[in-house]
């Protein structure tokens, strides 16, 4: 009772002590001299007005994969249920091959903030991110959750295999835009290899191919928009008009043999089948698909197909790959095993990777 | 008096004359209907080329047969998706009819009773996890046939705690169809997105898994189990007037309406496993009906049936062919289609009670 007000008045100190050290090491995150402005892949204005080292992503392996290739993987502290299961392998996705997971095992360990439907708020204000990313389809929920927790949220992403952009945005983010301009010249240097001879290929002369989305033999579906196929010279045969639905839609197996194509190339992004699909061999021997010129001339092959968004490098080695399948003359000095390591050791800085990916997705086998 | 007499049994007849009409106009608008809805796809064959192939299967040694593609075309793909149409279409008809009266609730079907419910539940539990009953390509459909027979069960051994009335029925089918619902919606939630997109699928109800292999399962169910309707439909009609009325002229009133209910359920059950929850068919179908002949269900029961099979049939095909070669969901059709047709008579016979 005695040193009673001494000893509060020194408890009050210490508190006031720990709290400014506190204080003080958050001015050490660095505030910026002058802001970053720029937009987002949605058209947000963004402004960041300290240097970002705390990433939190929620979107669906898009923020995940583009900081892993800009070599920014180091940056994220939390990410979706989603994202922690490619690390994780966990249910559904236990038997798909996601190259993060390969090239950055060590990121399982990242925290995870919920469903990224109905994310845990609070969890992610305790990690104290500099930046959310969500989807780039997002615009109106990243505006509501900019406003609810005050950080920035980035819509990054967008639609389609060679949408530059988001390197471009989150290059920006993370102070690695020499990175992520090198990655984009370089990814159009390489599919010029490819798309200078494709673009020569008179129309009519262009393989017709279909692509087998999610291979239900009696229930077939498609997906009409897949930039791999035009740029490595094919005609998707479901690529009708404008009007085309983006994503996948259900056909009739007749429409397929109407439309007859030269290939079918049935998505294969799993490791091992899920239940209920049907295989090449199945697909071969069905009645209907018999009839096509792709059947009679054995070719129904497998390609890697989109997977958890879109992946500006594995759908540029897809390119090399599809064009080798569909014209071997015009590109027999390419070795597409050589150069697709190449192009994925660019962006994950593995070697051999598209060899152990081809392996184990069973594509098919190119000389 | 006896002119009355006279003027009730003539009234009798032509009201007898009237449905006998309405059902083979409508077995002529099936006809009528298969016939050219089997000419029409994306592939192109001639109406004599399709009638070959029929021809030639029906009479091998005396009409030859056309190029092999067509042949399949025709007879694998086109051929068991209409009849396949028409038969579940007749049976969720059917189905509904039986509901009905049963329940004594016009809103009962095998949609409201949770029936389809536990179906996409069942679906759900093999498509997102990869845990079924059965392998390969019946995995879903093994789930949900087992899980639609389930709802059934509980809707029939809760009720039967509380007293086989309609009402505990009805509520307790709903309860399970907001439960089944939720449980494939949390399912759902945690999935991946192809998996979602595939429950969706499903939920919205599909006729391209129609071939010869399904119709081997859900024709010998509906030959069994329809004409036994159609044999209790003297009893249902008792039912209809209440209870009490069915039980003074001999109808054991339970034990019909848990024999019915499990009857119904079990040509739902078996229909909805190939093709997904296809809705609306089985409320409208028994209520077009009614609006045109009365409600006697001698005759409700095989008409709806054949309401249903076109009204399905006709939204199979707009689904597959106005937005050719996208297909529409036939759950989406078959409410784009029935409700107008609905509203429509709904209006009519209104403005004739007035």
């Amino acid at each position: 009772m005695k040193y009673l007000k001494e000893t509060i008045l020194i408890c009050l100190i210490l508190m006031v002590g720990f709290m400014s050290l506190g204080c003080s090491s958050r001015k050490d995150n660095e505030n910026l001299n002058e802001n970053v402005e720029f937009e987002d892949c949605a058209g947000r204005k963004i402004t960041l007005t300290k240097k970002v080292e705390r990433i939190v992503d929620l979107t669906f392996l898009e923020g995940v994969r583009t900081l892993i290739e800009l070599e920014a993987e180091d940056y994220l502290v939390g990410m979706s249920e989603m994202d922690h299961q490619a690390f994780n392998k966990d249910g559904m996705l236990k038997n798909s091959y996601l190259i993060v997971s390969q090239a950055a095992p060590g990121l399982k360990n990242v925290v995870n903030v919920g469903n990224h439907n109905e994310i845990n708020v609070e969890k992610i204000m305790s990690l104290n991110p500099d930046v959310v990313f969500v989807e780039w389809s997002k615009k109106d929920y990243a505006d509501k959750l900019q406003a609810q927790i005050n950080i920035p949220v980035v819509c990054v992403g967008g639609y389609g295999s060679f949408n530059y952009e988001i390197f471009s945005v989150v290059g920006k983010i993370v102070g690695k835009e020499d990175r992520a301009e090198e990655l984009i010249e370089y990814t159009k240097t390489k599919l010029e290899a490819i798309t200078k001879v494709t673009e020569n290929i008179p129309e009519d002369k262009k393989k017709k191919i279909f692509y087998w989305v999610r291979p239900y033999i009696g229930d077939p579906r498609t997906n009409g928009r897949y930039e791999a196929f035009e740029l490595a010279g094919a005609k998707n045969v479901a690529r009708g008009d404008n009007n085309t639905p983006y994503g996948v839609y259900k056909i009739t197996k007749e429409q397929i043999l109407d439309w007859n194509p030269d290939y079918i190339f049935k998505h294969s992004s799993f490791i091992k089948d899920v239940e209920g699909w049907h295989t090449i061999e199945s697909i071969k021997e069905d009645k209907i698909i018999s009839g096509t010129i792709a059947a009679k001339n054995n070719c129904i092959l497998p390609t890697k197909g989109h997977m958890r968004g879109w992946d500006i490098a594995t759908e540029a080695t897809e390119v090399f790959y599809l064009a080798k399948i569909m014209y071997p003359n015009k590109f027999m000095e390419i070795d597409v095993e050589k150069e697709c390591n190449e192009i994925l050791k660019k962006f994950y800085g593995i070697d051999n990777l598209y060899t152990d990916m081809s392996n184990k997705l069973r594509l098919h086998n190119i000389k | 008096m006896e002119i009355d007499i006279q003027n009730g049994i003539k009234d009798y007849k032509m009201e007898k004359r009237k449905k006998t009409f309405f059902i083979i106009i409508l077995i002529i608008g099936i006809i009528v209907f298969g016939s050219i809805a089997i000419t029409i796809g994306p592939l192109n064959i001639t109406v004599i080329e399709v009638y070959r192939v029929i021809l030639h299967k029906i009479l091998p040694s005396f009409i030859n047969s056309v190029d092999s593609n067509i042949e399949n075309v025709v007879w694998l793909v086109r051929i068991p998706r209409i009849l396949t149409s028409l038969l579940v279409g007749f049976c969720l008809a059917i189905a509904g009819a039986v509901m009905q009266p049963v329940l004594r609730n016009p809103m009962a079907s095998p949609f409201t009773l949770g029936i389809s419910s536990g179906a996409g539940f069942g679906a759900a539990i093999a498509i997102i996890f990869g845990k079924s009953i059965a392998k390969g390509s019946f995995h879903v459909i093994a789930n949900a046939f087992v899980f639609s027979l389930i709802t059934s069960f509980i809707i029939l051994i809760l009720s039967r705690k509380k007293g086989t009335t309609p009402e505990s029925m009805i509520l307790i089918g709903i309860a399970l169809s907001h439960l089944f619902t939720a449980g494939t919606t949390v399912m759902q939630y945690f999935a991946d997105s192809w998996a979602t997109a595939e429950v969706v699928f499903w939920m919205v109800g599909s006729l391209s898994k129609g071939t010869w292999e399904t119709l081997k399962y859900i024709f010998p169910v509906a030959i069994i189990c329809i004409p036994f309707l159609i044999i209790k439909s003297w009893e249902l009609n008792s039912i209809s007037a209440g209870d009490d009325a069915a039980k003074s002229l001999g109808v054991n009133v339970d034990k019909t309406r848990i024999i019915l209910m499990i009857v119904a359920s079990l040509i739902t059950a078996t229909t909805i496993c190939f093709t997904g929850a296809i809705g609306f068919i089985g409320l409208i179908a028994p209520h077009i009906t009614r609006m045109i002949g009365g409600g006697d269900n001698r005759f409700v029961i095989p008409a709806a049936g054949l309401v249903g099979a076109l009204l399905l049939s006709l939204s199979d095909m707009i689904a597959m062919n106005i937005l050719e070669p996208i297909i529409i969901p036939i759950g989406v059709m078959t409410s784009f289609t029935g409700v107008p047709l609905f509203i429509f008579l709904i209006m009519k016979s209104r403005r004739r009670c007035l």
